[in-house]
C-alpha cells in the first residue's frame, strides 16, 4: 500500500513539475493555456493527497476554472488581435536557428546558474528542516472548542485570523476597482458575442449546472463551519457559475456604473468591518466576537462574504475579458473630456486629444 | 522523509520554474503563467513542508494562508491579465516596450540593430 502511495504521490509531483517546465517552455500560447489549466486541476489532486480539502476545492473552483476561463478569453482576444501573437510557433522556430547575440547568451547562462544555485539552496534547506513537532495545530485544536467552529481551517479564516480576511476581501475590492479603471471610464464595453439560445449544448449545460451547483455552494458555506467548505470555496463555486453564464452571454459586462454590482461587491468587506466594530464594542478587541457568538458572526459574514466574493470574481472575469479592444477617443469616454478630469476646461477634449496626436 | 517532503520540495522547483518564466519569457501572458507558478509554489512550500498533524493531516493554520491565498492570486492574475491587454491594445504587441516589442529573450535573439 506504501509503495502504491508513493507512486502515486511520485507521478504526481513529475506531472506537476512536467506541466510547469512545458507551460514555461512552449511557444505556442494554446498549448500553454490548456497545460496551465491542467497544471490547476493537477495541483487541487496534490492538496487531495495533503489533507487539505478546502484547498482542493477553491484550487479546482478558482485556480482552474475562474483562471483558466479568463486566459482562454485573453487567448482569443490575443490571437483575434494577431495570429502570429498567439501562435509563435512557426515563426518562433525559424527564427531561433539565427545566430545569437553573445549578450543573449551570457544572460541565459547567468540565470540558469542563478536559478539552478536558489534550486540547490532551496532542497538543502527543505532536506535539513528539524522534524520538530507542529505548534500551532495543537494551539488551534486547544481553542478550537471554545469558539463553536469544528472545521479548524474556517475557524482560522474567520475566527483566529480574521484580519487575514479582512485584508483579503479589501484586496479583491482594490482588484476590481483596478479592472473597472482600465477601461478607462469607456461606457461601453464590448460584448462577449455567443448567445446561449444559439448554443444547445451551452444551454443544456447551463440549465443543468447552474441549480446544481448553487445548492452545492449554499451546502458549503452552510456546513463551513463543521466540515471543509466555507466562504471561499463557495464563492468560489458561484464564481463558476456567474464564469458560466457569462459565457452563455446571459450575464452582460457591467461598468463601474452600476450601482447594485457595486453595493455586492463591498458587502463582504463592509460586513467584516461592522463584525469587527460590533466586537470592538462589545468585547473590547477589534474582531475577537464574544463568547457562544462565534457561530453566528462567523456564520453571517460567511453568507455575504460569499455573494461578495463570487460577484467579484464574476466581475473580474468578465470586465477584463470584455476590455475596449482599442483606445476609447475622449469624446466618447466623456462628452466633456477626460473621466479623470486632467483636461477638462473649455474645450478639454479637444485638448487631450491634441496631447495624443503629438 | 515522507511524501511531504516531496511536495515540498516540487513546491521549490515549482517557483524556481516560474522565476525562469517571469524572467526568461518577454511575453506578457507567460510572465503571467510564471507569477502564478512561482505563488502555486509557495503555496506547497507553506502547506506541505509544514510539520504534519499526529492523524496525518495538514496544519490548518497554513492552509488558511493559502485559502486565502489562492483567491488573492487570482483576483491579481486578473488584473495582470487586464494591463497585458491594455498594452496590447495600447502599443500593438503583447510585449513591453523595453524588449522591443519582439518575442523572446529566452529562445529568440534580441532585437538585432538595424544594418
Amino acid at each position: 500500500m506504501t509503495g502504491l502511495a508513493w507512486a502515486l504521490d511520485g507521478a504526481l509531483v513529475l506531472l506537476l513539475l512536467g506541466l510547469a517546465a512545458r507551460v514555461v517552455l512552449t511557444r505556442d500560447l494554446f498549448e500553454a493555456t490548456v497545460l496551465f489549466i491542467g497544471f490547476g486541476l493537477t495541483l487541487s489532486l496534490v492538496w487531495v493527497r495533503l489533507g487539505a480539502p478546502d484547498l482542493a476545492l477553491a484550487e479546482a473552483a478558482l485556480g482552474t476554472g475562474v483562471t483558466g476561463a479568463l486566459i482562454l478569453y485573453a487567448y482569443r482576444r490575443l490571437s483575434e488581435r494577431e495570429e502570429s501573437w498567439g501562435r509563435e510557433g512557426r515563426a518562433g522556430a525559424r527564427r531561433t536557428s539565427r545566430a545569437q547575440p553573445a549578450g543573449t547568451r551570457w544572460r541565459r547562462r547567468i540565470l540558469g546558474v542563478v536559478v539552478g544555485t536558489l534550486a540547490a539552496g532551496f532542497a538543502v534547506l527543505l532536506l535539513a528542516l528539524p522534524g520538530r513537532a507542529p505548534l500551532l495545530p495543537s494551539s488551534v485544536a486547544e481553542r478550537l472548542a471554545e469558539t463553536g467552529i469544528s472545521n479548524p481551517v474556517t475557524g482560522v479564516v474567520l475566527n483566529f485570523r480574521a484580519y487575514d480576511t479582512l485584508l483579503e476581501v479589501a484586496v479583491l475590492v482594490v482588484a476590481l476597482v483596478a479592472v473597472w479603471s482600465m477601461d478607462r471610464g469607456s461606457r461601453e464595453f464590448s460584448r462577449l458575442e455567443e448567445d446561449v439560445g444559439s448554443d444547445r449544448v451551452l444551454g443544456a449545460f447551463t440549465r443543468l449546472v447552474v441549480p446544481v451547483v448553487g445548492l452545492t455552494a449554499v451546502y458549503l458555506v452552510r456546513v463551513g463551519s463543521e466540515a471543509p467548505g466555507g466562504a471561499f470555496q463557495a464563492g468560489a463555486l458561484l464564481a463558476g457559475i456567474g464564469v458560466l453564464l457569462a459565457a452563455g452571454g446571459i450575464l452582460r459586462p457591467v461598468t463601474a456604473e452600476d450601482p447594485r454590482v457595486r453595493a455586492l461587491a463591498v458587502a463582504g468587506l463592509a460586513v467584516v468591518i461592522l463584525a469587527g466594530l460590533v466586537s470592538q464594542a462589545w468585547t473590547g478587541s477589534f474582531l475577537a466576537y464574544p463568547d457562544g457568538m462565534a457561530p453566528a458572526f462567523v456564520l453571517l459574514m460567511e453568507a455575504v462574504l460569499t455573494v461578495s466574493i463570487a460577484v467579484i470574481l464574476t466581475a473580474l472575469f468578465v470586465d477584463v475579458t470584455a476590455l475596449p479592444e482599442s483606445e476609447p477617443s475622449p469624446e466618447r469616454v466623456d462628452p466633456t473630456g477626460d473621466p479623470l478630469g486632467r483636461a477638462v476646461g473649455i474645450g478639454g477634449a479637444r485638448v487631450r486629444a491634441a496631447e495624443e496626436g503629438e | 522523509m515522507n511524501a511531504a517532503i516531496l511536495y515540498a520540495l516540487a513546491g521549490g522547483g515549482l517557483f524556481l520554474l516560474g522565476l525562469l518564466g517571469l524572467l526568461a519569457r518577454s511575453h506578457l501572458f507567460w510572465k503571467v503563467f510564471g507569477l502564478n507558478f512561482m505563488g502555486s509554489g509557495i503555496f506547497l512550500l507553506l502547506v506541505a513542508g509544514a510539520p504534519r498533524l499526529p492523524d496525518g493531516g495538514a496544519d490548518p493554520v497554513p492552509q488558511a494562508m493559502v485559502l486565502t491565498g489562492i483567491v488573492v492570486a487570482v483576483s491579481a492574475t486578473a488584473v495582470a491579465l487586464g494591463m497585458a491587454l491594455r498594452v496590447m491594445s495600447r502599443t500593438g504587441a503583447p510585449y513591453l516596450s523595453e524588449s522591443g516589442g519582439r518575442p523572446d529573450s529566452l529562445e529568440i535573439s534580441e532585437p538585432e540593430e538595424a544594418p
